[in-house]
C-alpha cells in the first residue's frame, strides 16, 4: 500500500463512520449545524493525528500488557489539550460542543486506529493514516451537518439558503434526535446501494 | 515480579509526563479563559444596562431563590448561597443609581439557562426591564438555542414590572411573550426565571439624593436587611 | 416522602425524558452493535447498569475529594477514563472469581464498556449538573436502566426485522438506524415532561 493510499483510504473506502460505524455518538449529536460539525471533525482529527504520532513513536517502549491504558492516557491528554485550547480561543464553539469534547476520549475511531494501525506502522504512515481517517470522519460529520441544517433550519453555516417561507416553518425534525438517526440510516443505505451497483458492474 | 514492576513503572511515567504537560498548558490557558469570561460578563452588562459604570453587589435572603450571583454565573451549587438572591446596584459615572442587574436561572429543556437582566426605573417609579442577555444555555441547536438571537431577546425590552408580575408569561400560559418556535419549554424557563427575579428586587429608592460615591473594588459594606414588598400572589 | 418524590422525578428524567441513547446520543456504538440478539442485549444492559452505577459513585468521589481539593480540575478527563478502565478490569476479575455463571453471560461485554461513552458521559454530567453523592449514584443507575430499556427494545425489534422484507441496500445497519429514529420520535413525546 502506498503512502497516498494510507492517506486517502479513510475518505470513502474505509470511512470510519459510514463503512465502519465507529464513533457514532458525536456524529449524531453535534451535527445540528455545519459549524459544529466542522469544529468537532477538526478537533477529532487533531487528536487522531496526535495520538497516532505519539503511539507510533513510543510503541516499542510500551509492554503489550499495559498498552491499552497507555493509549488511553495519551489520547486523554490530547483531548484535554483540545478542550483547554478551544475553551481559551474558541469559547463559543466550546460551549456548543460541550460534553462531546471530553467524550472524544472514548471515540472508538481513535482507540481503534491506535490499536489497529499506529501500533504496527512507522511514524509517517501513522500520521498519514490519522490525518486521512480524521478527514474522513470530518467529511461524514459535514455531510450530515449540511443535510440537517439545510432541512431543519434552512441555512448553511448560518447563511440563509432556502426561501423565507421554508425558514419560518422548517422541517424541525431534522435537527431533533430522530432526524439524526433517520438521516444516518438513509445515507448508509445510499452508500450500500452505490457499492452494490459498482460491484455488480465489475 | 520484575515484569509487573516494569509495567507499573511504564504506566506511571506516561501518566506523569501527561499530567506535567497538561499542568503546564493549563497554566497557559486558564488566564485566557478567565479573561474571556470576564469580558463576556462585562459586555453583557453593557448590553443590558448601557451607561452604568460601577456596580455594587447586594443580596437578599429569599426562600428557595433560583437566582445566582452574576459574577460567578457558572457556580450553581449551594455554596453560592442557597436561598440567597444576588443582584447588583448599577451606578453611572456621576454615582447616580440607574438600575439593577441580576442573573436569572431557569431550568430549560436540556440545561439551566442563565439570563442577565438589566432593570431600570420608569418615570412613575416602577421597575422596568431594560434588556436581557443569555449568558449560558445548552438548549437544542436550531430550537431552544435560538433564544440567543436578538429577535427573541428584543421582546423583553422595556417591560414594566406591572406587566411583569401579571403578564410576563409565555403566550401559552396566557402571557404576552411569544414563545420561540418549537421551544416553549426554553421560553417558559427564561420568562419564569426573569419574573421571579423581578419580584425579588427591592423597590427603587424614592429620594432623589445622590448616593455616596462608590468605588467598584471597595469591599461592600454590610447592608441593612431590605424589607421585601409583599409579593403578588 | 419528598425524598421519594425527587427520586421518582430523577428516574423519569434519566430513563425517559433525557434518555441517554435517544435524546443525549450517548452509548450509540453498543446500541447499534450489540442489539442483534435479545439475550446479548440483556447481558450488555445488565453489565452497563452495574458499571455505570459504580463509575458514577467512584468518579464523584474522585472529583470531590481529589481533583477539587487539589485544584486539578483539568485532569478530569484522564482521571475518569482511567478510573473507568480500572473499574471495568476489576469488576471483570471479581465476577470471574466469585460468580463464574454470571461471568459467562456478562464476561464478553465487560471489556467493551470501557469505550462506551455513556459511562464516561454520566460521570462528567454528574459533576457538571452539580449532583450530590446520592444523586450521582442514582442518576448513574437510572441512566443505565434507560440505556438497557432502549437496547432491549431495539433487540426485540431487530430480531423480528430479520424476517421482514427490507430493501437489499437497507438491510442491517441502515434499517437499524431508521428504527432508532422511530424510537427517538416516540421518546420525543416525553420531552417537556415536568415533574
Amino acid at each position: 500500500m502506498t503512502l497516498l493510499q494510507d492517506f486517502t483510504k479513510g475518505f470513502i473506502k474505509e470511512n470510519p463512520v459510514f463503512i465502519m460505524a465507529l464513533g457514532l455518538c458525536p456524529v449524531l449529536a453535534v451535527t445540528t449545524s455545519v459549524e459544529n460539525a466542522i469544529g468537532m471533525g477538526l478537533a477529532a482529527t487533531f487528536v487522531l493525528v496526535g495520538s497516532n504520532f505519539m503511539i507510533s513513536l513510543i510503541k516499542k517502549l510500551i509492554p503489550a500488557k499495559v498498552r491499552i491504558p497507555c493509549y488511553i492516557v495519551v489520547i486523554a491528554s490530547f483531548v484535554t489539550v483540545v478542550d483547554m485550547s478551544m475553551n481559551a480561543f474558541l469559547p463559543d464553539l466550546h460551549k456548543n460542543l460541550g460534553l462531546f469534547i471530553p467524550l472524544i476520549v472514548v471515540n472508538c475511531v481513535i482507540l481503534g486506529r491506535a490499536e489497529a494501525f499506529a501500533n504496527r506502522n512507522n511514524l509517517i504512515r501513522s500520521i498519514l493514516d490519522g490525518f486521512g481517517m480524521g478527514l474522513g470522519f470530518t467529511l461524514a460529520l459535514v455531510v450530515l451537518g449540511v443535510i440537517r441544517e439545510l432541512l431543519g433550519v434552512g441555512t448553511l453555516l448560518g447563511y440563509n439558503i432556502l426561501p423565507l417561507g421554508f425558514r419560518e416553518s422548517p422541517m424541525l425534525v431534522a435537527i431533533l434526535a430522530p432526524g439524526a438517526f433517520i438521516t444516518m440510516g438513509l445515507l448508509m443505505g445510499l452508500l450500500n446501494m452505490r457499492r452494490k451497483t459498482t460491484q455488480g458492474a465489475e | 515480579m520484575m515484569y509487573y514492576l516494569k509495567l507499573a513503572f511504564v504506566l506511571l511515567v506516561i501518566a506523569g509526563l501527561a499530567s506535567a504537560t497538561l499542568a503546564y498548558l493549563n497554566g497557559k490557558t486558564q488566564p485566557i479563559i478567565e479573561a474571556n469570561k470576564k469580558l463576556a460578563e462585562l459586555a453583557a452588562r453593557e448590553k443590558v444596562l448601557p451607561g452604568a459604570s460601577a456596580f455594587e453587589r447586594d443580596s437578599l435572603a429569599v426562600e428557595g431563590a433560583q437566582v445566582s450571583d452574576s459574577l460567578e454565573p457558572l457556580r450553581l451549587q449551594d455554596d453560592s448561597g442557597g436561598g440567597m438572591f444576588f443582584y447588583y446596584r448599577a451606578y453611572d459615572k456621576d454615582h447616580n443609581l440607574v438600575g439593577y442587574i441580576f442573573t436569572a436561572l431557569g431550568k430549560g429543556y436540556s440545561s439551566t439557562i442563565q439570563t442577565m437582566c438589566g432593570v431600570v426605573f420608569a418615570d412613575d417609579g416602577a421597575l422596568e426591564l431594560n434588556a436581557i442577555e443569555i449568558l449560558y444555555q445548552g438548549e437544542t441547536p436550531g430550537l431552544g438555542a435560538n433564544a440567543v438571537n436578538d429577535k427573541f431577546l428584543g421582546r423583553f425590552n422595556g417591560l414594566s414590572q406591572l406587566l411583569t408580575t401579571s403578564r410576563l408569561y409565555v403566550d401559552k400560559d396566557g402571557g404576552d411573550i411569544t414563545s420561540i418556535t418549537g421551544a416553549t419549554i426554553t421560553t417558559r424557563a427564561i420568562v419564569n426565571s426573569i419574573r421571579e427575579g423581578m419580584n425579588h428586587l427591592p423597590a427603587p429608592p424614592v429620594s432623589e439624593e445622590t448616593p455616596e460615591p462608590i468605588i467598584e473594588s471597595a469591599p461592600v459594606e454590610p447592608i441593612a436587611p431590605v424589607v421585601l414588598e409583599e409579593e403578588a400572589a | 416522602m419528598q425524598f421519594m418524590g425527587s427520586v421518582f422525578a430523577l428516574a423519569i428524567t434519566a430513563i425517559f425524558v433525557q434518555n441517554f441513547v435517544l435524546s443525549r446520543f450517548l452509548g450509540l456504538c453498543p446500541y447499534i452493535g450489540v442489539s442483534k440478539k435479545l439475550d446479548s442485549a440483556i447481558g450488555m444492559g445488565m453489565a452497563v447498569v452495574f458499571v455505570m452505577t459504580l463509575a458514577s459513585a467512584i468518579s464523584w468521589l474522585i472529583q470531590t475529594y481529589l481533583l477539587n481539593r487539589f485544584g486539578l480540575g483539568y485532569l478530569q478527563t484522564i482521571a475518569f477514563i482511567l478510573t473507568i478502565a480500572a473499574l471495568v478490569q476489576f469488576v471483570e476479575m471479581v465476577i470471574q472469581k466469585t460468580a463464574p455463571a454470571l461471568y459467562k453471560s456478562l464476561g464478553v461485554y465487560l471489556p467493551l464498556i470501557t469505550t462506551n461513552c455513556a459511562v464516561l458521559g454520566v460521570s462528567i454530567l454528574n459533576i457538571s449538573e452539580g449532583f450530590n453523592f446520592l444523586g450521582a449514584v442514582l442518576n448513574g443507575l437510572f441512566a443505565g436502566l434507560g440505556f438497557t430499556l432502549v437496547l432491549v427494545a431495539m433487540a426485540g425489534i431487530r430480531e423480528r426485522l430479520e424476517q421482514a422484507e427490507v430493501p437489499q441496500a437497507m438491510k442491517g445497519m441502515p434499517i437499524a438506524f431508521i428504527v432508532a429514529g422511530c424510537m427517538a420520535l416516540a421518546f420525543l413525546g416525553f420531552s417537556g415532561f415536568k415533574i
